[in-house]
């Protein structure tokens, strides 16, 4: 076993390293009973559920103590003594918990995190792929109206009028209106339940009756469900595990955390380096990482929660809860009587200009009823979570309080923060950027951390050859899959007639049999490092075709810079960007192409 | 005004980040580390500084946020760039660049 790679007790801070200080029970102990006194004085009036966090938090920090902490003394005076035993201490089953864990769950991990941080440019990658629709709006042109627009399109529909629609509006994240519409499915021409056009804002007319472009919206649905049944539940786990892994990889890490912050050994081996380059990237985005897996778990597992509150609390009075959450919505019944729409266009300019605000989404309850209500989703300027919903209601023309309140509501605010801090919409672009960078930081050290693991149980355990290479192909094969697979979607999300019936799901086919074939080859190869070189060659020869492709097909829309472009230019010099890189990566690996998980000369001889 | 504000911030950001990566043993860069508490004390006053020019532009709690990524990136880079690069002070460049291109995004 190459002791460089895998944790060893003697490499760690001795206590004679580190002088000889008193054992720190004693303080933990007194913190302990002074937190207890100071806790009963501040918090008396308040519940237990304080006082038990705060014991929790003082015994956790007595479990450290009396586990990893203990290692100061140095294993082996210890192991001499009897007090400890190390193959059966906390760290080195920290270390085979993190190993193990992590190589079961890295591929599922990878396509969340490698997903995720593709979707941070959601609207930018979506305005990107409509540009074949893109609307030549001229300045003397003058646009149809909202209101009458919307009439005339649901008369053309055998829509159901107690039904929830939504009309997004045009904007930076998509050049055409988007109108989604429940269906009376018996009287639908397709036999579908709902309709989806996308209509050009400039003329009225509709350009398509369901979106071909959504392979954005397929890489963001595989970050948050992987496209599997209960698929929002298997994500919450595996981030659980996630957070698993980031603290026992801290553990592991605890006490050279500080000495080693900076320490990479480029020049050791590739091994070493692999080493090295899986400490830094988890020790450094370890803020960013732990963020992620904390937003990521109550996004995913809040069911976890509010199954049971609503249950016990609320007595299975959903609506109650959600009130008092501070997500008030209206539920009013379909009267029958027929009310007019209000002026769209003139109530999303009063709302803009009232609020700071630019709306993105307009949705009608009860539409041209009553009892109608309409929501309006839009982006302030003010605050971190920066979305808010305004409620009008049609029949009186106001918004009521109830369910627009400006007062601040810890959990409301809360729930808009933590989405926003996942999402990265809480600043522009910049930070959407520096979070995709980390992002792919974190893909990085999954794939390091799998190569690792694989060159220390390769040289353990050589007589299961087949189960190693099955272990290979499924998170080498299936990471670096992931990335080739998202690269050609894009590709043909460009380059695939508009007019294919089965456009989306044929890119979606070809991504997932990307992917598999990625795998399958994982299972051959010899190399790793040969093998990464190769897909980071792939990748950026697809990329180079989709550059090429976008300046042919779409050339003229991508120079327009018109305001509604900008967002545009970016995504095609950001595929430059990264097509450049890859080659500059793949060369790198390519001349380190000893792959990482070769058995030694010396290991192999003995 | 704004890009002035943020492209200033986030230099601010980058050049205190270098501070504490000189006075690690580990350190590359120079001959010898720097004093550790001149180091760390330029990283925080640094930071206080390009945090109040970023919350010029965006909401305090973004701007903390935006600064924290910004030096964990900063940092992954000082790492990789000195140990990869044939002369080492280009990173100081790269960072320079990688900054304003993100000042430039917004």
């Amino acid at each position: 076993m190459d002791e460089n790679i895998t944790w060893h007790p003697s490499r760690h801070a001795s206590r004679a390293e580190l002088g000889d200080q008193p054992h720190p029970h004693f303080l933990w102990v007194a913190t302990f009973g002074i937190s207890r006194q100071l806790h009963r004085w501040i918090f008396r009036d308040r519940g237990r559920a304080d006082l038990d966090l705060v014991c929790a938090a003082l015994a956790l920090g007595l479990v450290v103590d009396r586990t990893c902490l203990n290692f100061e003394r140095g294993p082996e005076r210890l192991v001499d003594r009897g007090a400890v035993d190390v193959k059966g201490s906390t760290l080195k089953n920290a270390v085979e918990a993190h190993g193990w864990i992590g190589v079961i769950l890295s591929v599922p991990l990878f396509i969340v995190f490698w997903t995720g941080s593709v979707t941070l440019f959601y609207p930018e990658l979506s305005r990107w792929a409509a540009l074949p629709f893109t609307p030549q709006s001229s300045v003397d042109h003058q646009s149809p109206r909202l209101g009458p627009l919307l009439e005339e399109k649901l008369q053309e529909l055998p829509h159901r009028p107690e039904s929830r629609l939504s009309l997004t509006l045009a904007g930076e994240s998509f050049p055409l209106l988007k109108l989604y519409v429940p269906l009376d499915k018996s009287k639908s021409k397709t036999g579908e339940d709902h309709a989806h056009l996308l209509i050009d804002p400039s003329t009225g007319r509709t350009i398509a009756e369901d979106d071909p472009f959504q392979f954005a919206y397929f890489i963001y649905a595989l970050h948050y469900n992987l496209k599997l049944p209960q698929g929002l539940y298997i994500v919450g786990v595996i981030t659980l595990f996630f957070l698993v892994m980031l603290m026992t990889g801290l553990v592991i890490q605890f006490r050279i955390l500080l000495r080693d912050f900076f320490h990479y050994r480029h020049n050791k081996g590739p091994r070493m380096r692999a080493h090295d380059l899986h400490t830094v990237a988890g020790v450094m985005t370890l803020p960013f990482a732990m963020m992620y897996a904390l937003t990521g778990l109550m996004l995913n597992l809040s069911v976890l929660f509010y199954a049971p509150t609503v249950m016990l609390a609320y007595a299975g009075d959903e609506s109650a809860m959600m009130t008092e959450a501070g997500f008030a919505r209206p539920q009013r019944k379909w009267t029958g009587r027929a009310f007019p729409t209000p002026d769209l266009d003139l109530l999303i300019a009063q709302v803009e200009r009232e609020n700071s605000a630019k709306l993105f989404r307009l949705s009608f309850q009860n539409y041209g009823d009553e009892s109608a209500f309409i929501r309006m989703s839009g982006l302030t300027d003010t605050g971190f979570g920066r979305r808010k919903d305004f409620y009008y209601e049609v029949a009186t023309g106001t918004f009521p309080a109830e369910f627009n309140s400006n007062e601040p509501h810890i959990f409301r605010d809360g729930v808009t923060s933590l989405d926003a801090l996942h999402m990265g919409k809480f600043g522009g672009p910049g930070v959407r950027f520096l979070f995709f960078v980390l992002g792919v930081g974190v893909c990085a050290m999954i794939v390091f951390g799998n190569i690792l693991w694989l060159a220390k149980r390769e040289t353990k355990l050589r007589e299961y050859k087949k189960t190693i290479a099955l272990i290979r192909s499924l998170t080498i094969g299936g990471c670096t899959g992931t990335v080739v697979a998202t690269f050609l979607g894009f590709t043909l999300e460009r380059l695939l007639p508009l007019q294919f019936l089965a456009r989306a799901e044929i890119i979606e086919v070809v991504f997932l049999l990307t992917l598999g074939s990625s795998v399958v080859a994982g299972f051959f190869v010899k190399h790793v490092t040969k093998f990464l070189a190769y897909s980071a060659y792939l990748s950026a020869a697809l990329l180079s075709l989709l550059i090429v492709s976008d300046l042919a097909l779409v050339g003229p829309q991508l120079f327009a810079l018109s305001s509604g472009h900008r967002n545009v230019l970016p995504v095609t010099l950001g595929l430059t960007l990264s097509a450049a890189l890859l080659v500059w990566l793949g060369r790198g690996a390519f001349r380190t192409s000893t792959w990482a998980a070769r058995p030694n000369k010396r290991s192999a001889g003995q | 005004m704004e890009f002035i504000f943020i492209t200033v911030g986030l230099q601010v950001v980058w050049w205190s980040s270098v501070l504490p990566y000189l006075s690690s043993k580990r350190q590359r860069l120079l001959p010898r580390p720097i004093p550790r508490i001149f180091a760390w004390a330029g990283f925080v006053a640094g930071m206080v500084v390009s945090c109040s020019l970023l919350a010029r532009v965006h909401h305090p709690t973004s701007a903390i946020v935006y600064g924290l990524s910004v030096v964990m990136v900063s940092w992954i880079l000082l790492v990789l760039g000195t140990s990869h690069s044939e002369h080492k002070f280009q990173v100081l460049i790269w960072g320079t660049g990688f900054a304003l291109l993100t000042a430039v995004l917004g």
